[in-house]
């Protein structure tokens, strides 16, 4: 009975604590001059980027399984004097997260991170 | 009867064609350039909360002005505190469910079944951004 009251209370507390679904775009491996969320002066547009993650959580959003990460996601548009404009990034729930999250009744959730913009020299 | 199946499925296609519970970084009037990276610079955090609403399709900030989006609230930050034109760098993006966007949550889920529902369709929820940036030397 005790147990059946503390662990809802150790629920509550842990995400009142904690908050859910953390998520942290960071630039750490990114190139420095390489990557703008502005459009370059003079450059000459040669592609498009467009790469999705997924974020994801165990235990209704407290317990972080894997975190986007930026750099993966954008070196590979860098190759020689390659640069990215007009980045955009967007966090968004699909209705393939939705369903998940649904069917696992929380126990695990995700959430998209799209990366969108023009590869330029 | 009809009119309710129809509103349904078109929302649900909305849904499935937009995705839900957006949050867009991106900067569209900007003076000077904005690079994401590492600056030698110590970044200052503008926090801001995006309110979602009509089946989580809609992002109230965008209706909005009265609340402000992630990055131009970062980029007006730093450009308050450094007050110069040169350019800005966004280091770190967080984003998260916190204290407040679950206690409103609830709030909304508790005011959706006493109004059978009705609520929902106007306020679901809402997400905490904070972008990280400072000035670019």
């Amino acid at each position: 009975m005790r147990t059946t009251r503390i662990l809802p209370a150790v629920l509550v507390a842990s995400v009142l604590l904690a908050g859910c679904q953390r998520l942290a775009i960071d630039s750490k491996e990114v190139p420095a001059n390489k990557v703008y969320f502005t459009t370059l002066k003079g450059a000459k547009v040669i592609g498009a980027l467009e790469e999705t993650q997924t974020a994801t959580w165990l235990f209704w959003g407290l317990v972080p399984e894997a975190q986007p990460d930026a750099a993966q996601a954008l070196n590979a548009y860098l190759r020689g004097n390659q640069r990215i404009q007009n980045l955009k990034i967007r966090t968004e729930q699909t209705v393939l997260d939705s369903v998940i999250s649904t069917l696992t009744l929380g126990l695990y959730t995700q959430r998209s991170v799209v990366y969108s913009g023009e590869v330029v020299q | 009867m009809r009119a309710l199946s129809l509103l349904l499925s078109s929302s649900v296609l909305a849904l499935a064609v937009t995705g839900c519970s957006q949050i867009r970084y991106a900067v569209e009037d900007s003076d000077v350039p904005v690079a994401f990276g590492q600056s030698l610079e110590r970044p200052v955090g503008a926090e801001s909360r995006q309110w979602y609403g009509v089946a989580s399709l809609i992002n109230w900030n965008d209706q909005f002005a009265v609340l402000s989006k992630p990055m131009p609230a970062a980029l007006a930050k730093v450009q308050r505190k450094s007050g110069s034109a040169g350019g800005v760098v966004v280091s770190r993006i967080d984003e998260e469910q916190g204290v407040l966007d679950i206690v409103f949550q609830s709030l909304s889920g508790a005011l959706s079944s006493l109004t059978l529902g009705a609520s929902t369709a106007i306020v679901s929820g809402s997400r905490t951004a904070t972008v990280k940036a400072s000035e670019a030397k």
